[in-house]
């Protein structure tokens, strides 16, 4: 096909068998009589596919599909979470992400300088005998309290009778302290 | 806003265009993209259907199409029109499944609407002296659709959006995210191989 076949062939395509031709094209077409014949081909093959418009879905389908969708859509919308439990990671600004691992580390770091009587804090309150002490309590006498839970534990209770014996009974070493 | 808007009536819905129906959407509105859904789901169920050839692959595919465009119409921005931005979504995934099923394709054709005999095309194609004049509507409608079964994916969504749907060009490049150009050769290569198939038709 030459060149100029080639391009009012091009410019053939732009157009549906419906459309009046330009005249140029008309014009054109009669002095190429075998792509006049593709075309009038292109033009019934054209027609042949536009009745497949007549193929129609049942008249229950459109709202199948949009109540079926609109359902899906209500039960994501009630299914969703608080936008805390929906924060992303990979969603944060990087001013974001730096600051949140700032703080993170520097709870690791605190963990690590806390003090002794940190378990005795956190624990809510320590026993000793009779006596409760809340973490209001002073720190000396907390400090005193913490060692007493370190009570050894009686094994031939539950049986274990070759347990080697504690070298240091701390948590009545503690008491006495505590008593003077 | 959302709630006002639910309780709006379809019939208010109705008078808003699709950009103000997509703003209300993207705010959660669920009617606003009911009525989207209403607007464009004859044309995108087309497509489909065109695509595949297969009335029950469509009705699923509508539905992944709509809950898709719901769920990242927030991503929308309005440089092209709603209808361009869902038929993107539609064509691309059209073609991952046709890709998908190729070796278990099988026609569930819809029903042919009996006004056919009435269309102009029809009875200038029956008129003529070629073995159409014999043919059922049923044989008809099924060499039809296995004619186009046998285009490779991309030429069959262009043939479908440009010779059936009247879709033009410089639109299919869009949604298909290539030039007008691509789209006018794949639909020469189509027509020429689709013409191959359907001769004792069209000849």
């Amino acid at each position: 096909m030459n060149r100029q076949k080639k391009k009012l062939v091009q410019r053939l395509a732009e157009y549906r068998p419906s459309d009046t031709l330009p005249p140029d094209l008309q014009d054109a077409l009669q002095k190429h009589p075998d792509i006049q014949a593709e075309w009038q081909q292109t033009h019934r093959l054209v027609s042949l596919l536009s009745l497949k418009q007549y193929e129609r879905p049942g008249p229950d389908v459109a709202s199948r599909c949009r109540s079926s969708v609109l359902r899906q859509l209500r039960s994501v919308d009630s299914e969703e979470s608080y936008p805390f439990f929906d924060w992303r990671w990979d969603g944060a600004t990087p001013l974001l992400r730096l600051g949140l691992a700032a703080v993170f580390l520097a709870l690791i770091g605190l963990q690590f300088v806390s003090s002794p009587d940190q378990g005795a804090r956190t624990a809510g309150h320590a026993e000793l005998g009779s006596l409760t002490f809340t973490p209001s309590a002073p720190a000396e006498m907390r400090r005193a309290a913490a060692p007493a839970r370190s009570t050894p534990i009686d094994f031939s209770a539950i049986g274990i009778t070759n347990w080697p014996a504690p070298t240091q009974q701390v948590g009545v070493h503690s008491l006495v302290n505590f008593g003077q | 806003m959302s709630k006002e808007s639910s309780e709006e009536t379809t019939g208010g819905l109705a008078e808003l265009n699709d950009k103000e129906l997509v703003k209300r959407a993207q705010g959660g509105d669920l009617p606003a993209y009911d009525e989207l859904m209403r607007r464009h789901q004859g044309k995108i169920y087309g497509l489909i259907y065109n695509m595949t050839s297969n009335q029950q692959d469509a009705e699923d595919l509508v539905q992944e199409v709509f809950l898709k465009g719901y769920k990242v119409l927030d991503r929308f921005q309005g440089k092209s029109s709603f209808y361009t931005w869902i038929y993107r979504i539609a064509v691309n995934r059209t073609i991952n499944y046709v890709k998908q099923r190729r070796n278990r394709s099988a026609l569930s054709l819809n029903d042919l609407d009996l006004s056919i005999e009435s269309d102009p095309a029809y009875v200038e194609l029956s008129s003529r002296d070629t073995p159409f004049r014999d043919t059922s509507l049923s044989e008809m409608q099924e060499k039809l659709n296995a004619a186009l079964q046998t285009l490779s994916e991309k030429h069959r969504a262009v043939v479908v959006l440009h010779d059936i749907q009247g879709v033009p060009h410089e639109e299919i490049g869009k949604m298909m995210g290539c030039s007008s150009g691509t789209v006018r050769s794949r639909l020469f290569y189509a027509r020429q191989q689709l013409q191959a198939e359907l001769s004792e038709y069209t000849s």
